[in-house]
């Protein structure tokens, strides 16, 4: 049902659609650029994969063109709450030249394996309230950083870095409020961690951010440093 | 936009008169008091190696592959129209940009500065801008000489810059180079100004009637477009792939450049090749395009592309154009060693403030570059998303990694929304002068160390912290009890930053070592800034005793990622402990194990140590500078201006033979040196061999014709013949190529005099203290030939 509903959003929206009028193939410099881009600069590899490297949370990008029409690839990256209400997928804030060329590269990749089954993203847990940090933790983090905070999550052991162990007070107690609220606004790249670690800024309400916050200072049973204690934001 | 002259060092050749001999200083009681600092450190449980030195050192490993250079020549570059034919959005969005209304021919681009007729005027000189039919120049009056009549051929700068924007002017000369014209005009100040570092060292100041033209570190026109190792500039970045190198067969120097606005090239590199291989159907299909997507790059990376020019650098070889590896050229951390151009929090000390953001908590744990904020193409600003934004002020260049402060920005700001106060540049990003200009022209800059205001603690390095810089009423210390009241604890300084600032306060070797020889330290600006105050302060050549925690210290940090910091525990552990086996042992392996990159590792670590024994040389240590300048040609026997630096303290010495041997040793590496040759002139004609000094000087201007101070030496051994008319014309030759060389004035003074021309005589005594007012002969021979002068009528 929901699947159908989604499809009917994207006749509205991105149906007759074309990508800056480029329908020329990618070049394999342009390609390689994409590619690059992916797997260093954004975080979509944190849980898709692209041949056989990255996370297992999403769907595999490597056959995506089999299962996706261009519109829909285009559509997710754009804004995938949109698309599929509830999904697991943030929505990452990118200049247009970017996700169009993502999606070029996506749509024109060459078979190399048999498509798996063409399951569309799905929420990792269900809705939960903005004040419930311990829900929100389980929906969006604890498949990385592992329900107890970790860093052991289900997806970790796919990621070229391991995930913060958010129960480890040596580890916490040097991060201030504001980094931790920075980072999962921002994402990991902007902290100069992984940038596979994606930005929720764009997906989650200031409310959700600090329930967030609050239960991660729950799990290392610790503050930030002094100095950031002064309340101000 | 005009600069100051950045300092470059060690790998060029300097003077051509040997400075005299000064007794060697390092005395027995600065050995023994070192040796006293030492014991008491034993008895305090430090163990020291003091192990006496026998026999000759090891061989240090030859070279096993020297640099291989990329051939990239002028005809390399395509020009950005043939950019714009495929990449149109792209080019239109830079020919907005400051880049590409940098510079120019003086036709195509605005110039700000009026070039009216009406006279800039100084105490001793009248300077004339005038536009006639499109063409603009400056006619230079004083009395007694000619009107000096110089076009001016390239236009520097347009005075963009928010935080004070000058413009400049190049004039190109007969021996092929485009020189600096010391008249610049400030657009924020509405004045003309001179530089005067180098000079009288007042900075930057307007021209006034009380300032003698001499004053201008560019008067005479010395500063040439480019980078060439003979005239100290950092002019290789004012304009696009400027080249600029002397042409010893056509005896004239060669400068090319493209344009002097900043085009794509500058950034992307070399562009016909990528145009030829688009257009080949294999060429595309194998993704090799000839070109690499800037977009790709790494944070450092990144980083790299706007170093080329936005770093103060030392330069390792000549020949630097974009497209080439900048490693191999230039080190971008040495600068650091001697001028501490940045203070221990990354605040200009001096001059350069892009380089700061090295220091930044946005870069050392963020992921900030400078696109992070600046598109490369518009010059516009954006988010860290690279959503454009509207102004340099916007906020959301910092909120947008910075999110939390956004959420509530008065909580964090104490200042009425959108009021200036409230912006996050007027608390971390304000516009301070750069230091070593002074105040009198505003030059002020973004600090891009990205700090947080600590009125105090700024106040006691210098700075006018962020708060002062608007509530100037308030004292320092008011000011921090306010920061208090509304944040508590001030966040601390980074640890290398601490560190650094606590050593600058001890006189303890170890515990300073303990501070700032720290090698799993993150902050890599810090570290080597620390490393190189450490290296300064605490470590003489071949010392006697050292603590063996400095040594494993500077051990572990050998084998740093970063290649200068690298380079600096190599140079510390072979300057002050060279000679003992184990250190030894270190720096064999560190060369067995430094692969490919080991002619970058030698090129730093020569260029340190010969910037160590320079600084003896200039103290007056010839001794010291000869036993470091030997330690350097052990990492790079091959390099021919440490051959000659070499030279140069054995001539300080009196030992001429030495002095002679190295000189011609540096012209065996690399013939193409008329200084070198000078240098051997000098000293053969000081050991009394003067046909053989002229066939020195002689062949230095084969190479060079207007050479100034192969004319003026030539000039000395004519003098010394007392052949004057062949004396007079040399002097002359060096004048009209450097009229700032007072004694070739004072001896063609002389020369006038006797020959009974005291008109002309009294002219060149006058220029004479034109640049060397203090010069005491010139002072007596001008009232000599002034009370002789009045006599005679």
């Amino acid at each position: 049902m929901r699947h159908l509903l989604t499809a009917g959003v994207l006749a509205l929206s991105f149906g007759t659609r074309e990508l800056d009028g480029q329908n020329s193939a990618l070049t394999p410099f342009g390609a390689a650029k994409a590619e690059s881009i992916l797997r260093h600069q954004l975080p979509c590899l944190g849980c898709h994969t692209l041949q056989n490297e990255g996370g297992r949370i999403g769907p595999d990008l490597t056959s995506v063109r089999e299962r996706r029409s261009t519109a829909y690839i285009a559509a997710m990256i754009a804004d995938p709450q949109r698309v599929v209400p509830g999904s697991a997928m943030p929505r990452m804030p990118m200049p247009e030249a970017t996700r169009d060329l993502i999606v070029r590269f996506l749509d024109e990749l060459p078979a190399t394996a048999p498509a798996p089954d063409a399951a569309a993203p799905t929420p990792a847990a269900p809705a939960a309230a903005a004040t419930d940090g311990s829900a929100l933790y389980a929906r969006w983090c604890a498949s990385c950083h592992g329900a107890g905070g970790k860093g052991d999550g289900p997806n970790a052991s796919f990621l070229p870095v391991k995930p913060a162990q958010h129960a480890s007070r040596q580890a916490m107690e040097v991060r201030s409020d504001d980094a931790l609220y920075d980072t999962i606004h921002g994402g990991g790249a902007i902290m100069n961690r992984s940038a596979r670690m994606p930005a929720f800024g764009a997906t989650l309400t200031d409310p959700e951010i600090r329930a967030l916050i609050a239960h991660i200072r729950s799990l290392c049973n610790c503050r930030g440093p002094e100095w950031s204690r002064d309340g101000t934001r | 936009m005009m600069s100051p002259q950045k300092k470059r060092r060690t790998r060029k050749p300097e003077t051509a008169a040997p400075p005299d001999p000064i007794p060697t200083r390092f005395t027995t009681r600065r050995l023994l008091a070192l040796l006293a600092a030492v014991a008491t450190l034993g008895v305090a449980g430090v163990l020291v190696i003091r192990k006496p030195v026998a026999g000759p050192p090891t061989p240090l490993p030859p070279a096993r592959a020297t640099f291989r250079d990329t051939a990239i020549a002028a005809g390399d570059f395509a020009g950005t129209e043939a950019c714009g034919r495929c990449h149109a959005p792209q080019v239109a969005a830079w020919k907005g940009s400051t880049h590409a209304r940098a510079g120019g021919v003086p036709a195509a681009v605005k110039i700000i500065a009026s070039f009216n007729g009406a006279p800039i005027r100084f105490r001793d000189a009248q300077v004339i801008p005038l536009a006639r039919d499109g063409r603009f120049s400056f006619t230079v009056r004083q009395a007694g000489l000619p009107d000096q009549v110089i076009p001016v051929d390239g236009v520097i700068g347009g005075g963009h810059m928010e935080g004070g924007g000058t413009q400049g002017f190049v004039t190109a000369l007969d021996d092929g180079t485009y020189r600096f014209v010391p008249f610049d005009f400030s657009r924020h100040d509405g004045k003309w100004f001179c530089n005067t570092l180098g000079r009288t060292n007042r900075g930057w100041v307007p021209i006034s009637d009380s300032l003698p033209i001499a004053a201008c570190v560019d008067w005479p026109p010395v500063r040439v477009l480019g980078d060439e190792s003979r005239f100290s500039n950092c002019m290789s970045c004012h304009g696009s792939q400027i080249q600029v190198a002397l042409d010893t067969t056509a005896a004239r120097y060669r400068t090319s450049f493209t344009s002097l606005g900043i085009n794509c090239e500058s950034c992307h590199g070399p562009g016909k090749r990528h145009i030829a291989l688009v257009q080949d159907p294999a060429a595309v299909a194998s993704g090799n395009i000839g070109m690499t997507a800037l977009a790709t790059y790494g944070k450092d990376s990144s980083l790299g592309v706007c170093w080329q020019c936005h770093a103060l650098k030392d330069r390792l070889q000549p020949g630097f154009v974009s497209g080439k590896p900048l490693a191999a050229y230039y080190s971008l951390r040495t600068p650091q060693l001697g001028d501490q151009a940045y203070l221990p929090d990354g605040r200009v000390r001096t001059f350069a403030y892009q380089q700061g953001h090295w220091y930044s908590d946005c870069y050392v744990n963020g992921g900030m570059t400078c696109t992070s904020c600046h598109d490369p193409h518009s010059q516009g600003y954006r988010d860290v998303n690279g959503t454009p934004l509207p102004g340099r002020f916007d906020d959301r260049q910092c909120t947008s990694c910075h999110a939390s402060k956004a959420v509530n920005s008065t909580a964090h700001t104490h200042h009425t929304p959108s009021s200036a106060g409230s912006r996050c540049t007027s608390c971390h990003m304000p516009y301070l002068q750069e230091p070593e200009l002074g105040n009198a022209i505003r030059f002020a800059r973004s600090d891009h160390a990205i700090p947080i205001p600590r009125p105090v603690f700024d106040s006691t390095s210098g700075v006018t912290s962020a708060c002062k810089g608007c509530h100037a009423d308030r004292s320092e210390t008011a000011l921090e009890t306010q920061l208090s009241a509304w944040y508590g604890t001030i966040k601390p300084h980074a640890r290398a930053i601490d560190g650094l600032l606590r050593a600058r306060a001890t006189s303890d070797r170890a515990a300073a070592a303990r501070l700032v020889l720290v090698p799993d330290e993150k902050h890599t600006a810090v570290q080597f800034d620390g490393m190189a105050y450490f290296l300064e302060r605490f470590l003489d050549a071949d010392m006697e005793s050292i603590e063996r925690d400095v040594v494993s210290r500077l051990e572990r940090i050998a084998s740093h990622g970063d290649i200068d910091v690298r380079a600096l525990a190599l140079a510390s552990l072979h300057f002050s402990r060279g000679n003992d086996r184990d250190v030894r042992g270190i720096l064999i392996r560190a060369l067995d194990g430094a692969g490919n990159e080991e002619s970058y590792l030698r090129a730093r670590w020569g260029m340190i140590l010969g910037y160590l024994a320079d600084k003896q040389r200039n103290g007056g240590n010839p001794s010291a500078a000869i036993t470091i300048y030997r330690k350097a040609l052990e990492v790079e026997p091959s390099a021919a201006p440490l051959h000659l630096n070499l030279g140069l303290a054995f001539a300080q010495t009196g030992d001429a033979a030495s002095a002679i041997a190295e000189y011609r040793r540096s012209l065996e590496l690399d013939a193409r040196q008329p200084l070198a040759l000078v240098n051997l002139g000098i000293a053969l004609d000081d050991g009394g061999r003067a046909e053989e000094a002229i066939d020195a000087y002689r062949r230095a201007l084969r190479m060079n014709p207007r050479d100034p101070l192969a004319n003026f030496n030539l000039g000395n051994v004519y003098l010394k013949a007392t052949d004057l008319a062949n004396a007079a014309t040399y002097y002359e030759r060096a004048i009209a190529s450097d009229p700032s060389i007072a004694l070739a004035h004072l001896y063609l003074a002389r020369i006038r005099a006797t020959q009974g021309d005291l008109p002309a005589a009294l002219t060149q005594v006058r220029l004479t203290l034109q640049f060397d007012p203090s010069n005491e002969e010139a002072t007596a021979l001008r009232e000599q030939l002034t009370r002789v002068t009045a006599e005679a009528r």
